[in-house]
């Protein structure tokens, strides 16, 4: 009898530790954020901090368009993040392009790690175009924000001097934040 | 030490100025301080509000990028604000991102719960939470908190001021106080001294002195006065005094003279008619006259020194006691009538008036009760009221209406059962509503002249039945009685009366004449009324030599139909043939019902017999138009009899029963005819009364036989059947063919035992000639619709054949087609019954219904004869030709037997032959025959069979003689 009493207690103890265990997991796999999601939502974010010059829109309530050069996953990422949003009165756009020429109307284009940007960067000489990459040596080549890896954190760089000839005025707000600022 | 209201009124003044200075001084400074500490907080919490404001929008970078060490860079900036203790920025899932504590001892301190909330004051604290917003959007939240110090320092910097001003204010107040007191105590002890010496003197003339203008110089001025005033008032009372004395004496004097004159009024009073009794205030009796004692039967002793009580009769409550010594009491007069009490213990009525005597000083002293004995008329109103009461309930309750109404017909009055007989829910709303009753309430308003006329003449009317209008202007029968009230000079100034409503004993009275006279069914005449109506009629065709003319009318087949369809169908029909026949009539003539489905129409002004003739056909029309009845359409057929006065009879009776057997006649013709009367008529009525009576008796007497008429295949030649005819021989008439008794027989019912004869003979004798080994063959009886429509006829058909032991694919029974056609559902689960117990089914007289070959597939039959009619020239005419024709072949696509009937001569024959019917019937083949007879052709056909291609006409293992087929069958010509 006794026996069967301390059984059962010790199945019951595990049962709860069990459930205790995955109840502790659950979340823990669900808040997991991949690098590129945080990359997505710093790029709408970024929209939040610039302001582009008139010309850039063809109305007042025209689309922010946030675009993304040959990566449609990450297209599709930023395109969850952004959808519904509205900033300064625009809706936001996220939208996949293939080349520079596509991306002269964009407000922010995003380059992938796996793409060289030099190229596109001359196409988009003359527009006000926020480009955001990762590949080493972006900012020199003239590209207005970088994302840097620090351990598992995302931060970003900004040449603001490149910014300002692109005609975008960024908020000193978001230039505090970023790591390092190209003056 | 001494209370305080004891003290000098120096000190009062001193403690009060001290006490007054300190109190402002409190009052001035505390809520100075409550402002200025309140307005402190509010510019505290603003700060912190704005502060917090400034940190969450240069935060929003560092939110959206979750970057804590950008967030922690702001919240630095707090260093500057030595209020600060700690802040917090959260990010929007509520987790702090950035932490700032004053004393940096970010360890010990910890966050609270983001929320959202205004800068709020805790006991220690100030805090607020503010959301953090970006383009719309919250994406955080920041706390800061912040001490309090600065308002405790200045709550500190409030009571050192408050404590030091209270100080000097005391300070300031003793040292002025006594300065300040002085010029109030002063006058004020001066007063006080110059009081007390007036009170030790008695001396009115000391004045106080001092001279101001102020209040105590108002008060010396008042005092002195008084003084001034007491002096005179001293002198005056003492004139009054001496005044006095000298009145007394004058009063004396007058006194005397008015008690002369009240000796003389006293004397009036006791001779007076009315009681008087004179009450003090307290109700003492204190004088009453002889009148009184007269009345009441107290003498003057007995009473005085009581009160009224002892009068009391008890009639009267306490209330009626307690208002009449209210109104008394109040100096009013109080009239009245009171039941009393008379010493003997008789009860008096009295008519009194009481009226209080005040005194020259305006109080009540006495009352005077002045009373008239008033009996006697009392109990005259009284009676004169119960009965008025009485008379009142009667007219009122009364159940019959009672009414006044002036000779210009306008009511006067009514009782509520009058009001109610004509439709008012009271008196006065009939009274309201109805001005003349000549015109609004008599349906005849000329009979009210009447009626007025005669109780002018003779004072009265009784039982006048009247036919009056309701308030909705339905009518009412009633019956009244009236009378005329007069005045004095014998002028009539009312009529007056009674009524009851008879409306429903006159609805029975117009019922029970109704039915009387009319057919309850079609609201017809019945046949009294129909003999009254022509008896008048003929009366004046006889006066002025005109011609009249009685249609007798008869519904063909309504017996089938009111059987087949049901009687509450049967009866609708009639209703409706009725209402068509009422409309066709003109107002001068009559239709009557007299039968079941008999009518009489009387038309006058008929000049001659085609008149009539027009106006039967007229009905023959009308009647042949489609009935629609119960949801049924119906077509349906009459015949109709015409007499006329005066050639076919000169009283009613006659007319109708000539009129009867016209119709009778033109029944026999066939459906939809009409027929006039002749003498000829006559005899053949005669004829069918003596054949009806005959024919009761020709089954006992034995006097039906029957015969056999062979039927023959057309093809072998040979006998396939008979027909059972029937026959009567009478004793003195001689035979007499079918076609004369049938229809009389059918008609009175006979046909049902003749039937059943016929049947029972003809199957005994086939089964005899069986028995005597003859070649069995078919047997056909003719069934007439009247007994195949017994309910017994199934029961007939089996008993029959039990008992005969005839084998019933030897009977075939003949139908005719108008039979199939009138009940169809009935028909043919009978014939299926029939059909099922083996025997043969035959539609005779084929052709001469309307029914299609078609329509009689759904029946189980198996043999059509075609009827002689179509035969007879079916050599030489082309139509016949093409009928029988057609019958065959679709007889034959219905694989149904034909047999010809009334084959006579060899054309037919031919054509018969080559159209292939199968069987054919008449002389050219055999006569009807007797049984015996029947036996010898049957025998000899059997010998030689030359001409009869007959199969194979064999010998039975008995010796017998067999024919493969034969029928019987019998015709019975109609």
């Amino acid at each position: 009898m006794a026996e069967n009493q301390s059984l059962r207690t010790r199945w019951m103890l595990l049962s709860i530790a069990l459930l205790l265990l995955l109840s502790w997991q659950a979340p823990a796999f669900g808040q997991a954020v991949s690098d590129d999601q945080v990359k997505a939502a710093y790029l709408y974010n970024f929209a939040k901090f610039v302001d582009w010059p008139a010309e850039s829109f063809t109305s007042l309530k025209a689309p922010i368009r946030l675009c993304v050069l040959n990566d449609r996953a990450f297209q599709s990422q930023l395109e969850q993040i952004v959808s519904g949003k509205i900033i300064t009165g625009r809706p936001v756009l996220a939208i996949p392009v293939q080349t520079g020429e596509e991306s002269r109307d964009c407000q922010v284009l995003y380059i992938n790690a796996s793409q060289q940007p030099r190229h596109i960067f001359d196409l988009l000489q003359g527009t006000s175009v926020l480009t955001v990459g990762e590949t080493s040596g972006f900012l020199e080549q003239g590209g207005i924000i970088t994302f840097v890896l620090q351990g598992d954190q995302v931060h970003f760089q900004v040449n603001h001097r490149a910014a300002t000839q692109a005609g975008l005025h960024m908020s000193s707000r978001l230039l505090s934040v970023a790591k390092a600022v190209i003056e | 030490m001494k209370p305080f209201r004891d003290w000098s009124i120096r000190h009062k003044l001193t403690g009060l100025l001290v006490a007054t200075a300190c109190v402002t001084a409190i009052l001035v400074i505390v809520p100075i301080g409550a402002f200025d500490l309140a307005g402190l907080k509010q510019s505290m919490a603003l700060n912190l509000t704005t502060l917090s404001d400034v940190l969450s929008r240069n935060s929003t970078a560092a939110l959206t990028f979750h970057d804590a060490d950008a967030a922690r860079d702001v919240l630095q900036a707090l260093r500057a604000e030595s209020s600060v203790t700690a802040a917090c920025i959260y990010a929007e899932d509520g987790k702090p991102l950035a932490l700032y504590v004053r004393n940096g001892n970010e360890a010990d301190f910890k966050p609270p719960l983001a929320q959202v909330r205004a800068a709020t004051f805790e006991p220690n604290r100030l805090v607020v939470f503010r959301r953090i917003m970006l383009d719309g959007e919250p994406i955080g939240t920041i706390y800061i908190e912040s001490d309090l110090q600065q308002l405790q320092q200045r709550l500190r910097a409030y009571d050192a001021a408050a404590l030091g001003t209270a100080l000097i204010t005391l300070f300031l107040a003793l040292l002025l106080a006594p300065g300040l007191q002085r010029p109030i105590s002063r006058p004020l002890i001066e007063l006080v001294q110059t009081a007390e010496a007036v009170s030790k003197g008695a001396d009115y003339s000391i004045r106080a002195g001092l001279e101001s203008r102020d209040e105590f110089g108002q008060l010396v001025f008042a005092f002195n006065d008084m003084l001034e005033q007491i002096e005179r008032r001293d002198l005056q009372l003492r004139r009054h005094r001496e005044h006095l004395e000298e009145e007394v004496v004058s009063r004396t004097a007058e006194l005397f003279a008015t008690n002369a004159r009240l000796k003389l009024h006293a004397e009036a009073l006791k001779a007076a008619a009315n009681s008087v009794l004179i009450t003090d205030l307290s109700g003492q009796i204190v004088w009453c006259n002889p009148a009184f004692s007269v009345s009441s039967g107290y003498s003057s002793e007995e009473v005085l020194g009581q009160t009224p009580r002892l009068l009391h009769s008890g009639r009267h409550d306490k209330e009626f006691y307690r208002q009449m010594w209210a109104t008394i009491a109040a100096g009013e007069t109080w009239r009245g009538e009171i039941v009393n009490r008379r010493k003997d213990g008789e009860l008096y009525t009295e008519e009194m008036t009481v009226t209080p005597v005040s005194s020259q000083s305006e109080s009540i002293t006495h009352f005077v009760a002045i009373k008239q004995d008033i009996t006697d008329r009392k109990l005259a109103e009284q009676a004169l009221s119960q009965a008025e009461e009485k008379y009142r309930a009667i007219f009122e309750d009364a159940v019959i209406g009672i009414f006044q109404i002036t000779p210009e017909g306008r009511p006067v009055s009514i009782n509520r059962a009058l009001a109610q007989m004509h439709g008012y829910d009271s008196p006065e709303e009939f009274l309201t509503e109805v001005c003349d009753v000549s015109h609004e309430v008599f349906v005849d308003p000329l009979q009210i002249v009447h009626l007025l006329r005669e109780v002018a003449a003779n004072g009265q009317v009784r039982g006048a039945e009247v036919e009056v209008y309701r308030r909705d202007r339905s009518r009412k029968w009633v019956v009244a009685n009236m009378r005329a009230a007069r005045d004095a000079s014998g002028e009539i100034v009312l009529y007056e009366g009674t009524i009851e409503d008879i409306t429903d004993r006159k609805i029975a009275e117009e019922r029970v004449q109704f039915l009387a006279y009319y057919d309850a069914l079609t609201g017809l005449p019945n046949r009294v009324l129909l003999q009254d109506r022509i008896g008048r009629v003929l009366a004046t065709a006889r006066r002025r030599k005109e011609v009249v003319a009685v249609l007798f009318l008869d519904l063909d087949r309504f017996k089938i139909i009111n059987d087949s369809l049901g009687h509450s169908f049967g009866d609708a029909l009639l209703q409706e043939a009725a209402s068509r026949l009422q409309a066709l009539m003109r107002e001068q003539d009559t239709v009557a019902r007299v039968g079941g489905d008999e009518f009489v129409g009387v038309l006058t002004s008929v000049k001659r017999a085609s008149d009539a003739a027009v106006a039967a056909q007229r009905v023959l029309n009308a009647m042949a138009a489609e009935f629609c009845v119960n949801g049924h359409t119906i077509n349906v057929t009459c015949s109709v009899g015409i007499s006329m006065f005066p050639d076919h009879g000169l009283d009613g009776e006659t007319l109708i029963k000539n009129a009867d057997a016209a119709m009778y006649c033109a029944k026999q013709r066939g459906p939809n005819n009409i027929e006039f009367f002749t003498e000829n008529l006559n005899i053949q009525i005669i004829e069918r009364l003596t054949l009806e009576n005959g024919l009761r008796l020709a089954l006992e007497r034995r006097e039906l036989f029957l015969e056999y008429q062979p039927q023959m295949d057309i093809l072998t030649g040979g006998i396939v059947g008979v027909e059972a005819l029937i026959r009567w021989q009478h004793p003195e008439m001689g035979l007499i063919p079918p076609d004369k008794f049938i229809r009389i027989a059918e008609n009175s019912g006979l046909i049902v035992p003749i039937g059943e004869w016929v049947l029972m003979t003809a199957c005994t004798q086939a089964r005899r000639w069986q028995e005597e080994d003859l070649p069995p063959m078919r047997i056909a009886v003719n069934v007439s619709a009247v007994q195949f429509r017994q309910d017994g006829f199934r029961d007939l058909v089996r008993r029959v054949l039990r008992e005969t032991g005839l084998d019933p694919q030897y009977l075939e029974l003949e139908l005719t087609e108008s039979l199939l056609l009138s009940n169809a559902d009935v028909m043919f689960s009978v014939l299926e019954e029939l059909s099922e117990m083996g025997l043969k089914l035959a539609i005779d007289d084929f052709g001469t219904g309307y029914s299609s070959l078609s329509y009689l597939r759904q029946f189980p039959v198996n043999k059509l004869k075609i009827d002689r009619s179509f035969v007879r020239d079916v050599a030489v005419n082309p139509d016949d030709a093409a009928i029988t024709t057609a019958i065959i072949g679709m007889a034959r696509t219905l694989n149904l037997k034909v047999l010809a009937e009334g084959v006579e001569d060899e054309a037919q024959m031919a054509f018969l032959r080559a159209h292939r019917c199968d069987e054919i019937q008449g002389y050219y083949f055999s006569h009807p025959l007797l049984a015996d007879e029947i036996a010898g052709r049957l025998i000899e056909a059997a010998l030689d069979s030359p001409t009869v291609a007959s199969p194979h006409p064999t010998i039975g293992p008995d010796g017998q003689i067999l024919l493969p087929a034969l029928s019987f069958s019998s015709t019975e010509t109609l």
